[in-house]
């Protein structure tokens, strides 16, 4: 009765049972590979045609560092999301002008870098109001409009000294400081956000030459921003490693000042994009290990004034040889918390591989620990690597023994009690009655 | 005051409470070794400390109960003084079975 209740799927022959097997070892490839095509897929959202042609360097070069390249209308019908998952993983926004892009919205672009997902966003002297408001919420403030970025000392054509050479670049991994004559730049100016912020990085910024200056037919001119606060390129990286360049300019990526700058604009386009979309200073951390010294497995929990070892695996992306490579660095921190770090220690790298070690004594304190590591480091993911331990007190027969400190009592008790004996003999054998 | 205090005490005295009074004074001279030495150093080991001064004290205690069972003037219950010596030394042991116990 049971048995007949089951369905009639019968697989009668071998030829069947290859094919049904075959399917799913390639489903199985397929969700495997998945990782590892996760970031190719570019989504590029231009607001006239015109730029398919202005910027077909950019667009070139893209393809070349090995991305899979969608461009779309800002008007167009295009789904950054289908049946909930994403279509693209990263997404360069090349639309300033456009007022009110029909199919993109502020919370979308949000929602896109929340899930870990890298932007690039190219504001521009006529940018709109929705993206000045989408700019404000990574913690970038663009410069007023009818503001735009001059430099008078620096500038690279006689009669418009908007367009100028910066070469304030922030030193970030994979990205070189000093390429070429420097970078040509023509648009408008950023401001960070004034809090202090281990996220929002100046990436290009103005040398002391260089103002923002607004100007307009009812205030006049004023000048908003000046020297090295008027920020260029803004880089962000959220908490969830996602990444956001937001550049002043549109022209920067553009064929005309590739070519004006002799190469040098195209070769730090590339290298920002490169760290944008997290080929560069990507790191992870994985294989967290602690123990005791000299052991190998890991103890549910520690004494006090135990020995303890700890160890992590720390590697990072090298995109020209594909593959994680491990992470040199002397500045990596571990602490060892319970409220307060009692023990604040540097790891060390264990002979080039990518195992940083440290070694060190567990407090005279019992409680709930923590193995804390955290790493900021402006360029570079942000590591937060966290391994609750617990720490006990001595147990009842794990005290020492005999204190030496002790000895006056030791010796005082025991001659009191040969006393006691000496005085016994005496008493009692007294003749005397 | 003091010399006539020690001549009537050497004459009037038997030997035995001689004996006794020495070991108390001893006892107190011991006990007064282990305080200074805890004034000196503090509360460290206090388990030993507690049974280093006690182990004098208790003593000093009991030996001067057996002083007065052993004095004829100021006897009690009227036992032999072999028999208070034995309750001496009984107690005694007990005594220091505990403080030798609690000097770890």
């Amino acid at each position: 009765e049971y048995m007949g209740s089951l369905p009639k799927f019968v697989i009668k022959d071998m030829k069947t049972w290859t094919i049904a097997v075959a399917l799913v070892a390639l489903c199985c490839v397929a969700l495997a590979n998945e990782e590892e095509s996760q970031r190719r897929r570019v989504l590029v959202i231009i607001d006239n045609q015109a730029l398919l042609s202005t910027h077909s360097q950019f667009l070139q070069d893209l393809t070349a560092q090995g991305f899979e390249v969608n461009v779309e209308l800002a008007n167009g019908n295009y789904k950054l999301k289908e049946y909930g998952e994403y279509k693209y993983d990263q997404l360069i926004l090349l639309c300033t002008s456009e007022a009110d892009p029909r199919s993109l919205k502020q919370h979308q672009i949000l929602d896109f870098f929340d899930s870990g997902r890298n932007v690039f966003i190219a504001a521009d002297v006529d940018i709109s109001r929705m993206f000045r408001l989408t700019i404000n919420d990574f913690g970038v403030e663009v410069d007023d409009v009818e503001s735009k970025v001059f430099d008078h000392a620096h500038a690279a054509s006689k009669i418009d000294h908007s367009l100028f050479k910066a070469t304030n670049i922030q030193p970030f991994p994979g990205i070189d400081t000093k390429v070429g004559d420097g970078i040509l730049f023509r648009g408008v100016g950023l401001t960070l956000t004034k809090y202090e912020n281990f996220q929002v990085f100046g990436l290009l910024r103005g040398n002391d030459f260089t103002y923002s200056l607004k100007q307009s037919q009812r205030t006049g001119k004023t000048v908003l921003n000046q020297g090295q606060e008027v920020v260029l390129i803004a880089a962000v990286q959220g908490r969830n490693n996602a990444r956001v360049v937001i550049s002043g300019s549109l022209d920067l990526l553009s064929n005309e000042l590739y070519e004006l700058s002799k190469g040098a604009n195209r070769k730090f386009v590339q290298q920002v994009i490169n760290w944008n979309f997290g080929l560069a200073g990507f790191i992870r951390a994985t294989g967290v290990h602690h123990s005791l010294q000299g052991h190998t497995e890991q103890p549910g929990e520690y004494k006090v004034l135990d020995d303890i070892h700890y160890q992590i695996d720390i590697e990072e992306w090298n995109n020209a040889a594909q593959k994680w490579v491990p992470y040199k660095a002397t500045d990596l921190q571990l602490e060892f918390q319970m409220l307060d770090p009692y023990i604040r220690m540097p790891l060390t790298q264990k002979d080039n591989t990518a195992t940083y070690v440290a070694d060190f004594k567990a407090p005279d304190k019992y409680g709930v620990f923590q193995f804390k590591l955290i790493y900021h480091k402006p360029g570079y993911s942000f590591l937060d690597v966290r391994t609750k331990v617990t720490v006990r007190p001595f147990k009842h027969n794990e005290y020492e023994r005999y204190l030496p400190e002790a000895s006056p009592y030791y010796f005082g008790v025991f001659t009191t009690i040969a006393g006691f004996f000496i005085f016994a003999i005496f008493f009692l054998f007294d003749k005397e009655k | 005051i003091l010399f006539d205090f020690l001549k009537e005490y050497n004459k009037k005295t038997p030997k035995r409470l001689k004996i006794i009074d020495t070991f108390c004074i001893f006892l107190i001279i011991v006990g007064a070794l282990q305080f200074g030495y805890f004034l000196i150093v503090g509360d460290f080991p206090r388990n030993s400390l507690l049974s280093g001064l006690f182990a004098p004290l208790g003593t000093m205690i009991l030996t001067v109960c057996l002083r007065f069972q052993v004095n004829k003037e100021t006897k009690y219950l009227n036992i032999t003084d072999e028999r208070a010596f034995f309750d001496y030394f009984i107690c005694l042991i007990t005594l220091y079975l505990a403080i030798v116990n609690f000097l770890g």
